[in-house]
C-alpha cells in the first residue's frame, strides 16, 4: 500500500504548484470529484481529513481566472497544512484506470492471496474505494481460511484510513491464527482505543518476548507505553520500558524516548532511572538528524557556535580597526608640509589626505611650511569602536578652521537649530564620532515613527567667513591665543595683507603675547623678496614692546648688507627716531624703487599729518591702488581726495560700488558718500542716498535688528540729526559710539555722564579726550582736567613712543610746540583732537591750533561736530 | 540522445560485473597506471564535495573579511551572514569527515600474555617492511584482517589494528596461521595500506553520501535537483566501486606475495587451500547447525570457541568433504568479495591449483596456531572470546528464538495436513514458508516439491527449492530456477539469476554465469523500458486490433450493451515491444450524439465510471469516453481498422 502511493507520489512530482506574486500568477479554481478519507498527512503528520479532488490550473490577475491552463487530481490535500499532491488529469486517470486493471489481471492470471493484496492496494492508492469493496468480498470469499489475506486488508484499509472497515478484518485473522503477529498488532490496537489495556497488553505479549523486538515492528509497543502513560500506569510503562532498553538498547538515547520515560519515573516519583546514562558524541551536537540528546542542546551548540564565530568576527573587526586607523590631514597652508609619525618616513601633503595609524599615542612630527612637534592621542573606547565613527584631524598649523557641527533632523519642521563648534587654530582635533565627514550632510533624512528626531554629526571646513571674522571670533572665544595659532597660518599663507597684521599684532599685544608675536614675525624676516607687511608688524610688535633701540641696529645691519633696498630703505626709515631723516629716507626708498607704495605712503602720510591733502594727495598718486595697501591708506587716500577738492571722484565711486552691492556689507561705501556729498555741500542728496541705502534693506530687519539700530546712529551723526538721536535715546537704549560723540558735539555732557551703561566706552583715549574738551567748552575746568589726565592715563597704556610722547603732551601746562607736534606720529583723527584740546586749552595759541584742527577736519566722522563747534 | 544518456547511465549502473572486467582487463599488469587512475576518479568525486565546501566558506569568508574591513551601516549584516555561512560550512565539513566508527566487540591481546604471538608479528613486520601495529584482537570470526581506524575522521592520523579469529587460528598450523599473518602485514607494507585507507575513507564518505541521497527528498528544491543527482550518482558510483574493487584486488595479490616472501610460497598456498576448505564447512555446517539450536533452545552457547575445537576434530562426511573441496577448487572469482578466488590466487603464487584437491579435505592442525601462538593465554582467550560472542549474539539469538516460537505456535495451528490442505497450494506455500522460517529445510523440500508439482509456475516454490538444491552443489536446481527464466516477466527473475550465478561461480561454470548474468541484464533493461511503455497511452502510440476470444468478446459486448447509455463502443490493443504478452487494451465508448455528431462529455465520463468495474479483460484496460479530456485517443481508437465492437 505504501509504495503504490509512493508511486503515485512519483507521478505528482513532476507537476507545478501554483503560485501568485500579488495576485498575478496561477491558482486553482474549481472542485468536481471531491474525495475525503481520515488519514495522517504526509507533510505535516498530523490526522486530518484529506481531500481529494478534481480542479482546473488557471492563469489569473488579481485572482481572476484569466487562461486555463490544466485540469489537476488534487491528491490528499490537508485542511491542517494545506500541502498536497497534484497530477495532472489525464495521467491520473491513466495511471490509475492501467495499474487498477493491471493488478487484477494478475490476481485473474494468478489468484492467491498475494496477488489480491496487491490489486486491492492499487484500488485503494487510487481511490477507486466502491471496486475496492466489492473486490475485497469477492476475494474473502474465494479465499475464507486466509488469515494473511484479513489480516493485509485489514493493513491497507488501516492505512487508507477506512479504520471500522479494517476492524472486522483483523479480529477475523486473528481467530483464523491467534498467533498470527499482524493480527495481534491490529485487534490490540483497537483494545488500546477502546481502553482496554489490559487485552491489548495481553495480544501484544508476543513483542514483550526475549528478541521479539528484533523481529517485529516496536511501534505497538511504543502505542502500548504511550496509552499506558495517559491513564497514569506508569509502572507498567517502565516495565515494558525496561524490556525495550534490554531489547534494543540504541534506543535508550533516543532523546524522545528519554524524555518519555523519564516522565513516567518523575509521576512514580523514582530516585533510580531505567535509562541508561546518556552518551552523546561530537558529530550528535551538529546532526539534526541524529536521535540522541537535546534538540534544544543541539540548537544551542549550532547557535553557539554561530555566535562564536560572529563575535570572533566583531572582535577582529574591533581589533582591525583599531590597528587601521587614518588621520585626516587638512594643510591649509599653501605650501607642502611633510608629516611623520614617531619618527617614521614623512609623508608630503600638499593639500588633504589621510595617514594610516594604529590607535595609541603617537608623536607628530611636521616640516615644511611650519615646523611643529606634538602628541596626539588617537584612541576609541572598546565598544566605541563598533558603534562609533571617530575622526582625527592634524592641521598643521591650525590653518585650516573647523566646525563640528550636530545637525537635528525631526518630521514636521521641528528640528532644533545646529549646535556648532568651531574649531580656530588647532593643531590635532579628535572627535569621539562623525557622520558626515567634509561632505555636506543631506538636506533631509528619513526619521522613523519610533524616534522624535535623528541627530548627524557634521566635521568641515569653515567656509564663506572672512578669516578676520574668524580670528576675531576666536579672540574673542574661551581659548583667545588660537586666534594667534590661525592668525599665524593664515599670514604664513597671506603675508602680503597688511590689515591681518595689524590685527595680529594688536591681538598678540592686547594678549600679551608679544614674545610669541616676535618669535613668529622674525622666522619671515630673512624671506627675499622683502615683505613690507611682515616687517612692518614685526616693527610695531617690537616698537610696543619696548624694542625700539634694538629694531633700529637691526635694520641698520639690514640695509648694510642691502643699501638700494627700497623696502628696507622703507623700513629702516620706520624706526629712525628724528622724523627729518625717516622723511629722507622714505625719498631715498621712492627713488630706489619708485614702484614701491610703501614710501609714497609714508611720505603721503607726513603730508596728511600736516593738513597738506594736494600734496598727499599727489604722493598718492604713485600708488597703484592706495586703498588696499593697508587698513587705514583707504580712508586717508579718501581725506587726501576730499582735502584736495576732489570730492566728486569719490561720490562717482561710491555711487558705483553701492549700485553693485546691496544690504549691509555696503555701508562702509555709503559713509564715504556722505563725507563727499557733505564736503560738497549736498545735504539733501545726502539724506536721499541714506533713505535709498535704508529702503533696500528688509523692513524686518530695520525693525529688529541691534546692528541696524547702531548703524542709524552713525547715520545720524554723519547727517548732523542729532535730534533723531535725542528721539531714541531711552534710558536702557544702545550703547552706541556714535551716541557718545553726538552728546559730547551737542555739549550734553551731563546726560552722557549719567549713563553708566556707557561708561566702558570711556576707557579709549579719543572719547575722553572729546570729553575733556566738551568741558572745557561748558566751562567744567577740573572735570576737563580730570578728563585730559584720563586720556593721558590710555596713551600710557600703550607702549609706542608716540603714545608716551601725546599722554606727555596732554600733562603738559604748556602748549604743544610746533616741533613737537611734527615730531609726533599718529592718526589724522588724534591729531585732529589734540590740535582742538589745545586751541581750546590754549586760548592765546587758538588761532594756530584751529588752523590746524580745521584741516584735519575733514571726515563727518567724529569729532567732526565737536570740533566744528569748539572751533566756531 | 536523452534516452540514449539514460540508458548508458542504467547500463553503467547494473552491469558492474563487466565494468570490473574491463578495469581489470584495461590495467592488467599496471599497478601504478590502476593506482593513479583509481585515485583520480575517487578525487574527482572529492572535490565535487569539496568544491560545494570551499563555496561555501568562501562566501562566507568573503562576506566576512568585508564585514570586517569596510565601514558602514551593513557592515554588521556581512558579518551576520558570513558567521551563518561559515557555521553551515563547519558543520557540513564535520558531518561530511565524520567517518562514525562502530564498537565491535574484541578481545585485545597485550605483549604480556602471547609473547610469542607479538615476537612472531615483529619478526613479520621488519620482513615486510610493514608499520607497526598499534592493537592487536581476537574475535570469533573464521578471519584475520587489519585495518586503519582513523582517529582524525576523513582527515585520517590512523591507528593500525590487526584483528585474528581465534577459529581461525585452531584451524591453521602455526606455519600456515605465520602465513596468513604476513599476508595481512602485506596489507601494511609497500604503503599501499595508506593510500588503500584513503581510499576507502573516501568510499565511505561516499556510502554516507549515497545513503543521504537514497532518502525521500523534503523540499521541493530537492525534489527537482534529484533526478541530476541520482544521474550523476548512477554514472560515478559504479565506476568508482569497480576501480576500488580492482584496486582491493590487486593488493590482495600483493599481500601473498608479500606471505610467500616471508612464510614461502607453498605454506602460503597451503594456508589458502585449508582457509577455502575450512570456510566452506564452517559457513555450511558448523554455524547453521549451531543456529538451528535457536530454534528450540532460549540459552546462547556458552563457550562457542570449544564447540569449535569439537567440531575441527570431527571428520567431516566424505560426501560433504570431497563437495567442499571440489567448490573451493573450482570456485570462480566473482565480484562480491574483493578477494580473488583460490585457483587465481595460488597460480598467482607460480603453483598449480589443480593439485591441491588430490590431497583430499584438510586435515585437522596438530598442533594448532592457537596453541603455538597464544601458549597458556589461549584458554583464558578462548573463553573471553566466546563470552564476546555470547553477548554479541544475544540479541539475534532471543530474537531467533521468539520468531521460532510464533511460527512454531502458527505452524502447530496448520496441524497435520489433510487430502483437502494437500491440495491447496495456498496451505502448502505457508506450510513450507513457516517450515523454512524455522530452519527446517530439509522437511521444507518434500512439502516445496509437492507445491511444484500441483502448481509448476509457483515462482516462489521454484526459486526455494532450486536455490536449496544448488546451495548443496546439486544441479537438479537450476531446471527449477530455469522455469522461472523460462518466463518472460516473472518478478523471481533477478532473484533466480542470482541463485544460478552463485552456483555457477561455486563449480566453475564461467559461461553459465556469463549466461546467466546477460540474461538478468536483458530482464533488468526490458522491464525498464516496459514501464516507461505502459505508463502513458497517447494519441501518437499504435494499435492493432484486440484479438480478444471470441467468448472474451462476447461476454465484453454483453456487459456493455447492458447500459442503455451507451451508443457506441471501440476496442484495440496498444502495440507492446515489451512483453506483449501482458496486453494493454484501449476501450473507447461513446453516448448519443448530437446534431454534429459529437457527444456529451459529461455523460461518457459517467459512462466510464460505469464501465471501469464491470470490464474484465485479459491485460491492463484504459477506458475512455469519446469527448473529453482522450479525445484525441479516442478519434485515434475509433478510426483503427476492425476496431468497433458496439
Amino acid at each position: 500500500m505504501r509504495d503504490h502511493f509512493r508511486s503515485l507520489v512519483a507521478l505528482s512530482r513532476g507537476t507545478t504548484m501554483p503560485i501568485t506574486v500579488n495576485g498575478i500568477g496561477t491558482h486553482y479554481y474549481g472542485k468536481r470529484n471531491r474525495e475525503f478519507r481520515q488519514g495522517v498527512c504526509r507533510h505535516c503528520r498530523s490526522a486530518a481529513k484529506l481531500e481529494s479532488y478534481e480542479t482546473r490550473l488557471w492563469f489569473v490577475v488579481f485572482f481572476i481566472p484569466l487562461i486555463p491552463l490544466h485540469r489537476k487530481r488534487i491528491l490528499e490535500y490537508c485542511p491542517r497544512c494545506s500541502r498536497h499532491y497534484a497530477m495532472g488529469i489525464q495521467t491520473w486517470e491513466t495511471q490509475r484506470q492501467l495499474n487498477v486493471s493491471a493488478a487484477k489481471d494478475r490476481f485473474r492470471e494468478n489468484p492467491s492471496p498475494e496477488t489480491a493484496l496487491e490489486a486491492h492496494a492499487w484500488m485503494l492508492g487510487f481511490h477507486v474505494y466502491d471496486e475496492a469493496t466489492q473486490f475485497r468480498e469477492e476475494i474473502l470469499q474465494q479465499f475464507p481460511a486466509s488469515a494473511t489475506l484479513n489480516a493485509g486488508l485489514a493493513s491497507q484499509l488501516d492505512q487508507a484510513g477506512f479504520y471500522a472497515e479494517a476492524t472486522p478484518l483483523y479480529e477475523r485473522a486473528l481467530a483464523l491464527s491467534p498467533e498470527m503477529p499482524e493480527a495481534r498488532v491490529g485487534v490490540a490496537t483497537r483494545r488500546m482505543n477502546e481502553k482496554k489495556h489490559a487485552e491489548a497488553r495481553q495480544l501484544l505479549d508476543h513483542l514483550m518476548q526475549p528478541g521479539a523486538l528484533r523481529v517485529f515492528n516496536a511501534g505497538p509497543i511504543d502505542q502500548l507505553m504511550t496509552v499506558l502513560q495517559r491513564s497514569g500506569q506508569h509502572e507498567e510503562v517502565l516495565e515494558i520500558a525496561r524490556h525495550v532498553l534490554t531489547e534494543l538498547p540504541d534506543v535508550g538515547q533516543d532523546r524522545k524516548f528519554r524524555k518519555f520515560v523519564g516522565k513516567s519515573e518523575t509521576a512514580l516519583g523514582s530516585s533510580e532511572s531505567v535509562l541508561p546514562p546518556s552518551s552523546v558524541s561530537f558529530k550528535d551536537w551538529i546532526d539534526f538528524k541524529s536521535p540522541r540528546g537535546s534538540l534544544g542542546a543541539r540548537w544551542g551548540v549550532v547557535v553557539g557556535l554561530c555566535l562564536a564565530i560572529l563575535v570572533a568576527g566583531l572582535a577582529i573587526q574591533n581589533e582591525y580597526r583599531r590597528r587601521h586607523r587614518r588621520i585626516d590631514v587638512l594643510n591649509g597652508l599653501g605650501k607642502p608640509v611633510l608629516v611623520a609619525l614617531d619618527g617614521g618616513a614623512p609623508v608630503e601633503f600638499k593639500q588633504a589626505g589621510t595617514l594610516p595609524v594604529a590607535e595609541g599615542r603617537h608623536h607628530v612630527r611636521i616640516t615644511g611650511a611650519v615646523e611643529e612637534e606634538f602628541d596626539v592621542d588617537v584612541h576609541a573606547g572598546y565598544f566605541q569602536r563598533w558603534t562609533y565613527s571617530p575622526r582625527w584631524v592634524i592641521n598643521p598649523g591650525g590653518a585650516v578652521p573647523l566646525q563640528n557641527s550636530t545637525v537635528h533632523y525631526a518630521p514636521n519642521n521641528a528640528a532644533r537649530s545646529p549646535k556648532v563648534r568651531i574649531h580656530v587654530g588647532e593643531r590635532f582635533l579628535a572627535l569621539p564620532h562623525v557622520d558626515y565627514a567634509f561632505e555636506p550632510p543631506p538636506a533631509t533624512v528619513t526619521v522613523d515613527s519610533m524616534r522624535s528626531e535623528v541627530v548627524k554629526e557634521v566635521l568641515d571646513q569653515v567656509t564663506g567667513v572672512p578669516p578676520e571674522s574668524i580670528f576675531q571670533t576666536t579672540v574673542q572665544s574661551s581659548n583667545p591665543k588660537n586666534a594667534l595659532t590661525y592668525g599665524e597660518a593664515f599670514l604664513l599663507r597671506n603675508p602680503n595683507n597688511a590689515a591681518f597684521f595689524d590685527l595680529y599684532c594688536k591681538t598678540a599685544i592686547g594678549l600679551n603675547e608679544p614674545d610669541r608675536a616676535l618669535r613668529f614675525l622674525k622666522k619671515g624676516l630673512a624671506e627675499r623678496p622683502v615683505c613690507i607687511p611682515w616687517h612692518r608688524a614685526y616693527q610695531e610688535v617690537g616698537e610696543l614692546a619696548g624694542n625700539r633701540a634694538a629694531l633700529e641696529s637691526q635694520y641698520e645691519g639690514m640695509l648694510k648688507q642691502e643699501p638700494s633696498n627700497a623696502a628696507l630703505l622703507y623700513l629702516k626709515a620706520r624706526v629712525v627716531p628724528d622724523r627729518k631723516r625717516a622723511k629722507d629716507l622714505f625719498k631715498q626708498s621712492t627713488l630706489a624703487d619708485p614702484s614701491l607704495p610703501w614710501g609714497w605712503y609714508a611720505l603721503a602720510y607726513t603730508d596728511a599729518e600736516r593738513g597738506d591733502w594736494k600734496s598727499c594727495f599727489d604722493m598718492f598718486s604713485h600708488i597703484a591702488k592706495p586703498e588696499q595697501l593697508t587698513e587705514d591708506s583707504g580712508e586717508l587716500y579718501e581725506f587726501a581726495r576730499l582735502g584736495s577738492g576732489k570730492a566728486a571722484l569719490v561720490e562717482a565711486e561710491c555711487r558705483q560700488r553701492l549700485a553693485m552691492g546691496r544690504g549691509l556689507d555696503t555701508f562702509s561705501d555709503l559713509l564715504p558718500l556722505l563725507d563727499a556729498l557733505l564736503f560738497e555741500g549736498k545735504p539733501r542728496e545726502a539724506k536721499e542716498a541714506v533713505t535709498h541705502w535704508n529702503n533696500q534693506l528688509p523692513p524686518d530687519f530695520r525693525k529688529n535688528s541691534k546692528v541696524y539700530n547702531q548703524l542709524e546712529f552713525v547715520l545720524w551723526y554723519y547727517l548732523g540729526d542729532f535730534e533723531s538721536i535725542r528721539k531714541s535715546l531711552p534710558a536702557n537704549g544702545p550703547t552706541s559710539a556714535a551716541l557718545v560723540s553726538a552728546l559730547v558735539a551737542t555739549g550734553e555732557t551731563e546726560t552722557l555722564l549719567k549713563r553708566t551703561d556707557l561708561a566702558k566706552l570711556f576707557g579709549n583715549s579719543e572719547f575722553t579726550l572729546d570729553i575733556s574738551v566738551s568741558c572745557l567748552l561748558a566751562g567744567k575746568q577740573a572735570e576737563a582736567d580730570s578728563w585730559r589726565e584720563r586720556a593721558a592715563q590710555a596713551f600710557d597704556k600703550s607702549k609706542g613712543r608716540d603714545a608716551q610722547r601725546i599722554a606727555a603732551l596732554l600733562r603738559s601746562k604748556d602748549p604743544p610746540t610746533d616741533e613737537e607736534m611734527e615730531d609726533l606720529s599718529m592718526t589724522t583723527s588724534t591729531r585732529c583732537r589734540l590740535a582742538t584740546l589745545s586751541a581750546v586749552r590754549f586760548p592765546k595759541q587758538k588761532e594756530k591750533f584751529s588752523a590746524l584742527a580745521k584741516k584735519l577736519n575733514l571726515s563727518r566722522r567724529p569729532p567732526y561736530y565737536l570740533v566744528e563747534r569748539a572751533l566756531r | 540522445v536523452k534516452r540514449r544518456v539514460r540508458a548508458k547511465s542504467v547500463r553503467l549502473a547494473k552491469n558492474f560485473e563487466a565494468l570490473v572486467e574491463r578495469v581489470e582487463r584495461r590495467y592488467a599488469g599496471k599497478p601504478w597506471r590502476l593506482r593513479a587512475k583509481t585515485a583520480l576518479i575517487v578525487g574527482f568525486g572529492f572535490a565535487a564535495f569539496l568544491f560545494w565546501f570551499l563555496l561555501l566558506a568562501a562566501i562566507g569568508g568573503v562576506l566576512f573579511f568585508f564585514g570586517v574591513t569596510l565601514e558602514g551601516d551593513a557592515i554588521f549584516v556581512l558579518i551576520a551572514l558570513g558567521a551563518i555561512l561559515l557555521t553551515i560550512g563547519i558543520i557540513q565539513t564535520i558531518q561530511f569527515a565524520w567517518i562514525p566508527i562502530e564498537p565491535e566487540a574484541a578481545r585485545i591481546l597485550s605483549r604480556e600474555e602471547t609473547p610469542v604471538l607479538f615476537e612472531c608479528l615483529e619478526r613479520i613486520q621488519r620482513e615486510t617492511g610493514a608499520a607497526r601495529l598499534d592493537c592487536v584482537e581476537t574475535r570469533w570470526d573464521f578471519n584475520a584482517a587489519v585495518s586503519e581506524i582513523p582517529r582524525l575522521g576523513f582527515f585520517g592520523w590512523p591507528r593500525h589494528r590487526l584483528r585474528i579469529g581465534l577459529p581461525l587460528l585452531e584451524a591453521l598450523t602455526p606455519h600456515e596461521a605465520l602465513a596468513v599473518l604476513a599476508h595481512e602485514m602485506g596489507h601494511l607494507s609497500a604503503r599501499h595500506g595508506r593510500f588503500g585507507m584513503w581510499i576507502y575513507r573516501l568510499h565511505r564518505t561516499w556510502g554516507r553520501l549515497i545513503n543521504e541521497f537514497s532518502k525521500p527528498p523534503a523540499t521541493q528544491t530537492a525534489r527537482r535537483l534529484r533526478p541530476l543527482v541520482v544521474g550523476v550518482i548512477n554514472w560515478y558510483w559504479p565506476l568508482v566501486q569497480a576501480y576500488i574493487f580492482v584496486l582491493s584486488r590487486a593488493h590482495e595479490y600483493v599481500a601473498d606475495r608479500a606471505s610467500s616472501e616471508c612464510m614461502g610460497a607453498s605454506v602460503t598456498a597451503n594456508a589458502l587451500w585449508k582457509i577455502a576448505c575450512m570456510h566452506l564447512r564452517i559457513e555450511q555446517k558448523f554455524w547453521p547447525e549451531l543456529w538451528q539450536r535457536a530454534a528450540t533452545d532460549p540459552h546462547v552457547p556458552e563457550d562457542v570457541v570449544s564447540e569449535f575445537v569439537r567440531f575441527l576434530r570431527e571428520a567431516p562426511a566424505p560426501d560433504d568433504a570431497r563437495r567442499w573441496c571440489e567448490q573451493a577448487a573450482q570456485s570462480l572469482t566473482d565480484h562480491a568479495d574483493t578477494h580473488p578466488c583460490f585457483a587465481e590466487r595460488v597460480r598467482a603464487l607460480g603453483l598449480a591449483p589443480e593439485e591441491f584437491p588430490h590431497g583430499g579435505f584438510p586435515r585437522n592442525a596438530n598442533p594448532s596456531a592457537a596453541e603455538f601462538l597464544l601458549g597458556e593465554s589461549l584458554a583464558r582467550v578462548s573463553l573471553e572470546t566466546s563470552a564476546l560472542w555470547r553477548e554479541a549474539a544475544k540479541g539475534d539469538w532471543q530474537a531467533r528464538y521468539s520468531h521460532a516460537a510464533i511460527v512454531q505456535r502458527q505452524f502447530a495451528a496448520i496441524g497435520p495436513g489433510t487430502t483437502a490442505d494437500e491440495s491447496s497450494p495456498e496451505l502448502l506455500w505457508e506450510k513450507a514458508q513457516k517450515l523454512l522460517a524455522l530452519g527446517q529445510t530439509e522437511e521444507a523440500e518434500p512439502v516445496l516439491r509437492q507445491l511444484v508439482t500441483l502448481k509448476p509456475t509457483h515462482s516462489a516454490a521454484n526459486f526455494v527449492l532450486g536455490k536449496q538444491l544448488l546451495d548443496r552443489l546439486d544441479a537438479d536446481g537450476a531446471s527449477y530456477l530455469q522455469r522461472i527464466l523460462n518466463t518472460e516477466d516473472d518478478e523471481m527473475i533477478p532473484q533466480a539469476c542470482a541463485a544460478l550465478t552463485s552456483y555457477f561461480q561455486a563449480v566453475g561454470h564461467a559461461e553459465g554465469a556469463q549466461t546467466v548474468r546477460q540474461r538478468l541484464h536483458g530482464y533488468q533493461l526490458d522491464m525498464e523500458s516496459a514501464r516507461k511503455e505502459r505508463t502513458q497511452v497517447r494519441p501518437g502510440d499504435s494499435f492493432r486490433p484486440h484479438e480478444l476470444a471470441a467468448t472474451e468478446l462476447n461476454e465484453l459486448v454483453t456487459k456493455l450493451r447492458a447500459d442503455a447509455a451507451l451508443e457506441g463502443a471501440w476496442l484495440v490493443q496498444k502495440h507492446l515491444r515489451y512483453f506483449p504478452r501482458r496486453r494493454l487494451f484501449v476501450l473507447a465508448v461513446r453516448t448519443a450524439v448530437n446534431t454534429w455528431g459529437r457527444s456529451n462529455a459529461a455523460l461518457d465520463a459517467q459512462l466510464v465510471n460505469r464501465l471501469i468495474p464491470k470490464l474484465k479483460l485479459p491485460g491492463s484496460t484504459l477506458v475512455i469516453g469519446a469527448a473529453g479530456p482522450f479525445r484525441k485517443l479516442a478519434k485515434k481508437v475509433m478510426a483503427s481498422d476492425d476496431s468497433r465492437v458496439v
